[in-house]
């Protein structure tokens, strides 16, 4: 069995000995197509970076190609991330026909906020290409922040969630499988914002309800999902909601803004004392910790891979840092941004290693230099990521914190009013009562008591009755003489 | 004789009269002098009534309401999650 396996070693290491003594040639030569071919050889012997290069040099001499060099700029975009090759300029880009230069342009337009041309490019898109649910997925958005027609708008994300579940289903690894499920979800999930910016609450409640518990969305869909349940009036659902992050299985994430609709919430049910606690707690936690984080951000904001080196320390050491570092990396390293860019880095990584065992040739010097500066692109990028997501959460604080402040003064100035109209709120009444709680007959709801149940998470619902009943405290004097 | 006496006479007059015309006016300014009011010695006509109760008018409170922050969309999320595609 030993020998097999050394056999067959063998043979491929021959096979790729090969490969690359054809792609020397082929760089030393003057044939027009070389560039092409060395591409096609990288990619046999799995050297999707250096492919990528030869490839880009092939688009920006000939301009339009062929399907099956079609086929590969998929491979390399899929292996190497659409980044490899995304560093054309727009004149080139524009004369080359193919999906994966559409989507690359694509996403270069939506990021411009040019919804128009995003469209107009990627509505070229087959529905049988490994690139369909991505289309669908900018076109759908760009649709919307056009104002276009809801039926229009809802058709493309059916499309993109469709399509990416048949992929996911098809998918030859688990890697795949788990990118194209996460497609699916985003496209449910934008349906559902679509609804909720429409006010038609009702309909993305349901479609909240299509993501899974074991999703990686679905910790960040509850708070959408307590916004749709505060616009429903549901207050109760909403901090039944956003108690789900006290649990300790959603320890790593924690949102301001969740706070936020806490605080909210009793101040709609007119529970005061209640709320105005909710911003006394968040002033002392978040207050001090959000400064120190924020120390450490200037401290390091110049730096190459500070943040980057952060994510990957052990959980002692973060902590050590700063507050909140430990939470904040555990929740980008499970974003799937973060973990798609760190396996190009790896990639890239250990083909530069397979590069520098190389024989001596120009070919070597040359594609070294290009692999090392995508390389250090890429670990800038992600760096960048991570400090970014930091300086967010930090704003994100501050934000909150503005608006804690005018619930708070709002308080004040409905408390005041009660005490000038001599009225005061329906005080001596119980907590929570099961009567309280608004639910569908299809729609779960466990009582939360001070435990989680993983099994309970995300169906959590309070059942306070509204607090916001006054009773009248003036006296009225029959005789006018005072008791 | 008597005729060009008296004539001389009245010419004399009006001579005088002319001079004293042209001689600048002398104002003596004077401010106005310290008024005393005695309130308690004022009397007012008219039947005096006591209210019976402290009356404030009863107005529809205008109550301030401050506006809150509630989320209007997702905008910025659907956004971010494009641009975190691939």
């Amino acid at each position: 069995m030993i020998k097999l396996c050394l056999v067959i070693c063998l043979l491929f290491s021959l096979r790729s000995q090969a490969e690359l003594g054809k792609a020397f040639d082929l760089y030393l030569s003057n044939k027009p197509q070389k560039q092409e071919w060395i591409a096609y050889e990288m990619m046999n012997s799995e050297h999707f970076f250096v492919a990528s290069i030869f490839a880009k040099r092939h688009i920006l001499s000939q301009g339009e190609h062929s399907s099956i060099f079609e086929e590969a700029l998929e491979t390399i975009a899929t292996k190497a991330g659409i980044e490899s090759l995304s560093d054309l300029p727009d004149e080139v880009m524009m004369k080359t026909s193919g999906a994966t230069m559409a989507l690359v342009l694509g996403l270069r337009r939506f990021h411009e906020k040019n919804y128009r041309a995003a469209i107009d490019i990627l509505k070229v898109t087959s529905p049988h290409g490994r690139f369909y649910p991505e289309a669908q997925m900018v076109i759908a958005p760009s649709l919307y922040f056009l104002g276009k027609d809801e039926d229009q708008i809802s058709q493309a994300y059916q499309a993109c969630s469709q399509a990416a579940g048949k992929m996911a289903q098809n998918a030859s690894h688990e890697k795949l499988r788990r990118y194209y499920e996460l497609i699916r979800e985003n496209c449910l999930i934008h349906l559902a914002r679509q609804a909720y910016a429409k006010s038609k609450h009702d309909d993305a409640t349901y479609a909240y309800e299509k993501i899974h518990k074991q999703s990686y969305r679905w910790p960040y869909v509850l708070l959408e999902r307590a916004w749709n349940s505060f616009k429903l009036n549901d207050y109760n659902r909403a901090l039944g909601l956003v108690a789900t992050y006290g649990s300790p299985l959603l320890e790593s994430y924690f949102f301001p803004e969740a706070e936020y609709i806490k605080a909210i919430s009793y101040h709609r049910l007119c529970l005061y004392d209640d709320s105005l606690m909710v911003i006394e707690n968040y002033y002392q936690n978040y207050k001090p910790k959000s400064e120190a984080l924020e120390k450490v951000i200037k401290e390091n904001k110049d730096t190459l891979d500070f943040f980057l080196n952060l994510v990957f320390e052990e959980r002692s050491e973060r902590e050590k840092v700063g507050p909140y570092v430990a939470g904040l990396a555990i929740q980008i390293r499970k974003e799937v941004k973060f973990n798609l860019d760190l396996i190009t880095l790896r990639r890239a990584e250990e083909e530069l290693q397979s590069v520098l065992k190389w024989p001596e040739h120009p070919m070597k010097k040359d594609v070294t230099y290009e692999i090392m500066g995508m390389i250090s692109h890429i670990k800038k990028k992600m760096n960048f990521y991570v400090m970014e997501r930091m300086v967010n959460f930090v704003n994100e604080i501050h934000r909150m914190s503005y608006e804690m402040f005018n619930i708070k003064l709002d308080i004040l100035s409905k408390k005041r009013d009660l005490i000038y109209k001599g009225e005061k709120l329906v005080a001596d009444r119980a907590r929570g009562e099961l009567r309280h709680v608004k639910r569908r007959s299809d729609q779960h709801y466990y009582e939360f008591i001070g435990e989680f149940w993983a099994d309970e998470l995300g169906d959590y619902s309070f059942g306070l009755k509204s607090n916001c009943e006054t009773l009248q405290t003036r006296t009225t004097f029959n005789s006018g003489v005072h008791p | 004789m008597r005729l060009l006496v008296i004539v001389l006479f009245f010419c004399q007059i009006s001579i005088a009269v002319a001079a004293e015309a042209t001689r600048p006016v002398k104002i003596n300014y004077q401010y106005k002098k310290y008024e005393h009011f005695d309130l308690g010695d004022l009397e007012v006509q008219g039947n005096l009534v006591a209210p019976g109760d402290l009356s404030v008018k009863e107005q529809g409170a205008h109550l301030m309401d401050r506006k809150l922050f509630i989320r209007a969309n997702f905008d910025g999320e659907m956004r971010r999650d494009i641009l975190d595609l691939r």
